[in-house]
């Protein structure tokens, strides 16, 4: 709940400042207008969001599926950590807006290229959480497990696994907020839809209230989803002395 | 061997042994140079004996331990169990660390049952077996709860069913009491020895308290550093089982003043 009064707190500094200093409209609008146009404008902003929100949660499942299974393979092979390490690496470091043009001529125009932008996007940290996570186990658990005759397999599933979980729960909820600047990006680069698109359109007309309507929007969904994977990370980690210390 | 302050030579007994020790050394590769933790270490163990290493800290008790678990090897010298060379971790053995290492993503029935799910056999057979051995060390209504709902002692104790719910012939304890207070470690000394009342385990206890050593051990190893050695072995002859009343006989605390004076000569103590 203290969330929702943080929230009210930056609408009245917002009010206030806007009551007082009187700007043009396009350059900072009244937040009661911005709430007045949402409301006219609801029935566009719900049917460009919904293909937002699309992006976004594929984008975001997209880099689960592929960063932590590719970190689990990274630390039980030695020779796909040598080889493929390297290249995840190098990957990273390409901004990820210089390749959406080039999803484009590969993906076409579709959901397809945006939903792996916001992939390639977030999936990093997912994958440097796992493998930190896997890495760190504590190396008498290790000797117990040797000393107890374990096989390599059970070891992974029953000791490094369950223990790396609370550090791979931390790489998802970072990969939650790339995953909302990917799916923008997405829509700036190639998109006929969206909230991006619509921003788009919308500074091209200097239409500063529905701008600020789309970001007010764009940061409660953040926010949503951050909170939806934390009860997911409460729930699957609750033994974690980070849940339990709530 | 009958009264305090009988000793035996460090020699390798015939081949009754069960557990033996041919002048094992290790030498670790530190940072700063080569460090010897143990010094041609011989040590013969009868099949249910328990011996325990005394010494002050860092003189290489840990180090012999985890040398007979099989968790190192000796850089010189070498190590039977039952008269076959160790290489690894023989499957006779239980283990208990000094830290309790519970899993707090198990419940404390799961983490008894673990050695059997980490080697893939089904534990479900187990199931009733570790509850009595819960029982037994009076964590019987605690086998739903997490490691992280109970006490330092009762967390050691689960870590000891879970050496226990594999039967070993072969225990090996590091300091596995050093956390606890004063009562709960006298308790689980005597838990412990309850416990091998239905057929003595071969057992080598590390520690560094005299009054332990004496309670639990048939035989105490003292150790020192510099060079990491067995002084001396001092047989413990008091009567089993031991249990409260042993601490209370007049041999008992005999047998810690000569202890204490051998640890006073060997310079460990001084002041
Ligand atoms: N992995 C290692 N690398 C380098 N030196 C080590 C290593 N492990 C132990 N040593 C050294 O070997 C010596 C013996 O260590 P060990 O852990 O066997 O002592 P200990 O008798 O068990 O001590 P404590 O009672 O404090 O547990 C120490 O001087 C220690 O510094
Ligand atoms: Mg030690």
């Amino acid at each position: 709940m203290w969330s929702v009064a943080s929230g009210l707190l930056a609408l009245a500094l917002w009010g206030v400042a806007v009551a007082v200093l009187k700007p043009p409209a396009y350059i900072l609008p009244a937040p009661w207008a911005v709430l007045a146009r949402t409301w006219t404008d609801h029935a566009l902003l719900l049917q460009h969001g919904a293909s937002t929100l699309s992006e976004i949660l594929a984008g975001l499942i997209l880099s689960i599926v592929v960063g932590i299974p590719l970190g689990i393979l990274i630390v039980a092979i030695p020779v796909v950590h040598r080889l493929v390490y390297p290249i995840v690496i190098a990957f990273n470091a390409i901004p990820k807006v210089a390749l959406a043009p080039l999803f484009v001529v590969w993906f076409g125009y579709g959901l397809l290229p945006r939903v792996v932008i916001t992939g390639s996007i977030a999936f990093f940290p997912i994958l440097v959480a796992t493998i930190t996570g896997l890495m760190s186990i504590d190396p008498e658990l290790l000797r117990l497990a040797t000393v107890m005759r374990a096989r390599q397999s059970r070891t992974f599933l029953h000791l490094r696994l369950p223990q790396a979980m609370p550090s791979i729960a931390a790489g998802v909820k970072i990969a939650t907020s790339l995953a909302v600047i990917g799916g923008i990006i997405g829509e700036f680069v190639a998109s006929d839809r969206g909230l991006g698109y619509l921003l788009v359109q919308a500074s091209g007309t200097l239409d500063t209230t529905i701008m600020f309507a789309i970001v007010i929007i764009l940061a409660v969904v953040a926010s949503l989803l951050f909170y939806a994977i934390s009860l997911v990370e409460n729930y699957l980690v609750f033994w974690h002395a980070s849940q339990r210390s709530k | 061997m009958s009264a305090p302050g009988a000793s035996e030579p460090m020699l390798a007994e015939s081949s009754s042994a069960f557990i033996d020790l041919r002048r094992a050394s290790k030498t670790y590769a530190a940072r700063t140079g080569e460090v010897v933790a143990v010094d041609e270490v011989t040590l013969s163990i009868r099949q249910g004996e328990t011996i325990a290493l005394l010494g002050p800290s860092g003189c290489g008790k840990s180090t012999v331990l985890m040398m007979v678990a099989g968790l190192i090897q000796p850089t010189t010298g070498s190590l039977w169990i039952a008269n076959q060379k160790v290489s690894g971790p023989d499957p006779r053995l239980g283990v208990v660390f000094q830290k309790d290492l519970l899993l707090d993503w198990k419940n404390v029935l799961a983490n008894v049952l673990l050695p059997f799910e980490l080697r893939g056999e089904d534990p479900a057979p187990r199931r009733s077996a570790a509850l009595a051995l819960l029982e037994r060390v009076g964590l019987g209504g605690f086998a739903d709860k997490r490691p992280y709902e109970l006490s330092g002692g009762m967390r050691q104790r689960v870590a000891i069913c879970r050496a226990w719910i594999q039967n070993p012939d072969i225990l090996l304890l590091d300091e596995p009491f050093a956390a606890l207070d004063a009562f709960t470690r006298e308790q689980m000394q005597l838990d412990v020895a309850r416990l091998s009342l239905d057929r003595p385990r071969t057992t080598i206890l590390v520690t560094h308290e005299i009054s332990e050593a004496v309670f639990m051990a048939d035989r105490v190893a003292i150790m020192t550093s510099r060079p990491s050695q067995i002084r001396e072995i001092v047989t413990i002859d008091l009567p089993r089982p031991r249990n409260m009343k042993t601490r209370e006989s007049p041999a008992f605390g005999a047998y810690i003043v000569r202890i204490h004076a051998a640890f006073a000569d060997l310079g460990v103590l001084h002041g």
